[in-house]
């Protein structure tokens, strides 16, 4: 476990933004943090950097408090908060150099992060010549300067084009693949869903829920039995087969379709090549992300789950 | 503390990258080189020209005058006794001042030659010798009518005025103006003479059993010793023939001056009992003033320990100052405050922190605010660097800039002042006194030391600032009340008629945010005062001014760590 928050709670004031948020991101994970403009997410993240501090609760990162050993904690931890402000007078290579000297780091490094952003060629620019595009960029690099294996980032495809989005998108794939924990909160759905393993949608300041996408999107019965959709050689024969195992089975636009779990539809489809029916297809109905998350947002935690 | 190190280089990649800074520094270096350039003007030659260089009337007028006072003996054979007297007297007089102005104009001396000022006083001073020289001749000769002059002075006076007028003319003709102080040397010789044997005497006496107080004794013992003293600045003066105009001799005025107000201060002290039962006689005593029990600057009446202590402190005062000024002459040094000197010059750098303070306070009011108007804060606070060193490192820089700057003006106006006014000077050194010994110190030393001392308000001022800066998160605000309270050592003058007790101001803070200007008050010097507009408001006690501001600082510093330690980055 990468990050780990436990039962954290702020109050502004009297008034509590967050409450008992816990949630968790493991190594090679990108959780999509979730939540409508207000909900909190800007405010829980900046518990977990240190900026704001907890009012109950506690962060772990890399099994350090945050609260009580903040050095090791942030050590191998990059972020972007808001929007990625830099000093504007000084060039995009000054502003990562402040940085990786923070870390211990130099000149090769800062060269290093920026051909990684694509920003190499404007880096003796100052800032406040770049468009928005490129400060988010170089918010990214000064990220990714100190090689985190946690980074958290705030709305990172605020301001990107296309083309952008798409480049950070296949970056952060990158770089969880290769083992980095990515923590990303936006409220742009199409954009989570491309990008995320797991979400975690965030309402007034409490987790509605935390699972893998495709868990949240599927649709499953109170048996947590999904629609699965089959495209088979022999419709009728495998119809029988899957029947002798119990399950429900129907046939619709030439497509076979039952219920079962997970585990359950692995041994089936098993058993259906044994029996030497070929299967072209296989798939499960799923809802939209933007109804889960208006369901989850508007309804109770039941109707998720 | 590699950490540290490292952040406030950053603070200073930050800092001097902002444009602002390095053409603010510019600016307040070219500032200072501009002001050192200006020299001071020598207020002492000026008046030294307007008391006794101003000779309004051309010798021969003069000689005209006289001549047209001289009565005709037609006129004075008709005249009778005392009348008559007067009047042989008068023409002598008369005679004997043409004489002298004749020689005068023989020697080509100007009247209203600057360069030649002294002989001009001497002149004057020859003429107004005539008079007395006159009497005392027609009385030792038995003129007609002699009786009535004989009261007029004590024989040892006319010897001395005689006396003084023969070195006088000497100087004249030797053009040697330290030659015309012989006389007033012999003086000086004769009076030391009376007072030694006044104490042997009184010594005799008490030993003797008569009624001589330890206070008489003590009051002789003084007097001698200021003689002595006077004799030795003469003889320094004749010995290596001082020019009038030169330092050396007005630092020889200045040992004559004070060791002469010395013997006077002895002279006047009273006893108790003379303190305590004033009589008449006291108004034709100098020693012994009719508000000698009215102190007037408490106004209270003042006990007779009080007036023994103020007089005794009046006398050392006096002393020390008479105890530098011989110290510079027998050792060849020359007191800073005496010459229109480059040290003198230096030491008003002091009136540079004026621009400085507000500058450094500037700096402080962005150093934490800007972080967060441009919210750049997140981006150092998400480093896995505890917040109190980020904090310490921004004060750091910020402290090693003002220093740097301070530092910085020093050099240029060190060398602004070197080259408007020479750089030779700077080798002489500081004179002080300890204890009635004077000591020489390297004035450069002494002198960054002082500036350093004077620079502690310019550190408290940019620590509040800088604290402001970071818990309130404006720079404006903090910029604005940083450069109240810089001010506030101004403004509690504006009120000062509303203090009933002006002592309080020694303790309250105000006055010591620009404690620089009294930084030199303390300090004896010759010349002039180094005092400042504060230095009349309050006795401003400057080791309670170290507390206090060291004390704010303290607390501010405190303050600032503690905010920024626990401060939500919302």
């Amino acid at each position: 476990m990468i990050l780990e928050m436990r039962n954290v709670s702020k109050y502004f004031g009297s008034r509590k933004v967050l409450s008992n948020v816990s949630l968790t991101v493991s190594a090679g994970e990108v959780l999509g943090f979730l939540g409508p403009n207000g909900a909190g997410k800007t405010t829980a993240i900046k518990i977990m950097l240190g900026l704001l501090k907890a009012n109950e609760g506690e962060i772990y990162i890399n099994s350090y408090s945050v609260k009580n050993n903040f050095e090791k904690a942030l050590e191998k931890v990059g972020g972007i908060i808001e929007s990625p402000d830099m000093y504007n007078y000084l060039s995009g290579y000054e502003n990562l150099l402040l940085c990786a000297k923070m870390h211990g780091l130099g000149r090769e490094r800062v060269l290093e992060v920026a051909e990684q952003v694509k920003l190499l060629g404007r880096l003796n620019d100052k800032v406040k010549k770049y468009s928005l595009g490129m400060r988010q960029r170089l918010g990214v690099a000064q990220a990714l300067i100190n090689k985190p294996n946690l980074l958290v980032l705030d709305e990172p495809t605020n301001g990107l084009d296309p083309v952008g989005i798409k480049e950070l998108r296949d970056m952060l794939r990158v770089l969880a693949k290769n083992g980095t924990a990515i923590f990303v909160s936006s409220h742009l759905l199409a954009e989570m869903e491309l990008m995320c393993d797991t979400l975690c949608i965030i309402e007034k300041g409490v987790v509605i829920t935390q699972k893998s996408l495709s868990d949240l999107i599927s649709e499953r019965d109170e048996d947590n039995r999904l629609h699965y959709i089959l495209s088979v050689s022999d419709n009728d024969k495998a119809a029988s087969l899957l029947k002798e195992h119990n399950l429900e089975v129907s046939v619709a636009d030439n497509n076979l379709l039952f219920l079962a779990t997970k585990e359950n539809a692995a041994e089936m489809v098993k058993m259906l090549v044994q029996n030497d029916i070929s299967l072209f297809s296989m798939t499960f109905e799923h809802k939209s992300l933007e109804t889960v998350f208006l369901e989850a947002t508007n309804g109770s935690k039941g109707q998720i789950a | 503390m590699k950490m540290i190190l490292t952040l406030t280089k950053n603070e200073f990649i930050k800092l001097f990258r902002k444009k602002s800074v390095p053409i603010l520094l510019a600016l307040i270096l070219l500032l200072v080189l501009g002001i050192s350039f200006i020299r001071p003007i020598n207020y002492y030659y000026a008046s030294e020209y307007y008391i006794d260089g101003y000779y309004p009337f051309s010798f021969e007028d003069q000689i005209d005058s006289y001549k047209s006072q001289i009565i005709p003996e037609s006129i004075l054979s008709e005249m009778e006794d005392f009348e008559k007297a007067n009047a042989i007297v008068n023409n002598n007089i008369n005679n004997k001042k043409i004489d002298i102005l004749k020689r005068v104009i023989e020697l080509g001396i100007k009247n209203q030659d600057g360069s030649s000022n002294w002989k001009l006083s001497i002149i004057n001073n020859l003429l107004s010798n005539v008079d007395a020289i006159c009497y005392y001749e027609y009385v030792n000769s038995g003129g007609e009518n002699a009786d009535y002059y004989k009261t007029f002075y004590s024989n040892e006076e006319y010897i001395s005025i005689i006396a003084e007028q023969e070195s006088q003319l000497k100087a004249l003709e030797e053009n040697n103006y330290a030659e015309s102080q012989r006389g007033a040397y012999k003086t000086t010789l004769k009076i030391l003479e009376v007072d030694k044997t006044s104490l042997e005497k009184a010594i005799a006496e008490k030993d003797a059993g008569k009624d001589i107080t330890d206070l008489d004794i003590f009051k002789l013992k003084g007097s001698v010793t200021c003689s002595e003293k006077i004799a030795s600045a003469y003889e320094h003066l004749l010995e290596k023939k001082y020019d009038f105009e030169s330092v050396q001799n007005k630092t020889v005025k200045i040992a004559i001056n004070n060791y002469t107000n010395a013997r006077s201060l002895y002279y006047g002290l009273i006893s108790e009992e003379e303190y305590n039962n004033p009589n008449d006689e006291m108004y034709g005593n100098p020693g012994k003033a009719i508000n000698v029990r009215y102190d007037g600057y408490t106004g209270e009446n003042e006990s007779y320990e009080e007036y023994y202590e103020n007089s005794l402190s009046n006398i050392e005062e006096t002393m020390n100052m008479g105890a530098i000024a011989l110290y510079s002459l027998e050792n060849d040094v020359i007191e800073t405050s005496v010459a229109n000197s480059t040290r003198q010059k230096m030491m008003s750098f002091i009136n540079i922190f004026w621009f400085i303070a507000p500058l450094a306070i500037f700096f402080a009011s962005g150093m934490v605010a800007k972080e967060f108007s441009t919210k750049t804060i997140n981006l150092l606070l998400i480093r896995p660097v505890k917040r109190w060193k980020i904090l310490l490192s921004k004060y750091i820089c910020l402290f090693m800039l003002v220093l740097g700057m301070i530092v910085a003006s020093l050099g240029v106006y060190l060398i602004g002042s070197g080259i408007s006014m020479g750089f030779s000077d700077l080798s002489q050194p500081h004179l002080y006194i300890e204890d009635g010994t004077v000591h020489a110190v390297n004035f450069v030393v002494w002198l960054t030391g002082r500036i350093l001392f004077a620079s502690l308000p310019v550190f408290c001022l940019i620590t509040i600032t800088f604290m402001l800066s970071s818990v309130t998160k404006g720079s404006a605000v903090s910029l604005i009340i940083g450069v109240l309270t810089l001010f506030s050592s101004i403004f509690v003058l504006f009120f000062y008629g509303y203090f009933e007790n002006t002592d309080m101001l020694t303790y309250l803070p105000f006055s010591y945010f620009s404690m620089w200007s009294y930084v030199f008050d303390d300090v004896v010097f010759l010349e002039g005062s180094a005092g400042s507009i504060f230095s009349y408001i309050n006795d401003a006690d400057i080791l309670y001014g170290i507390i206090i501001l060291a004390g704010i600082t303290a607390l501010s510093l405190a303050a600032a760590f503690t905010d920024f330690n626990k401060k939500d980055i919302k």
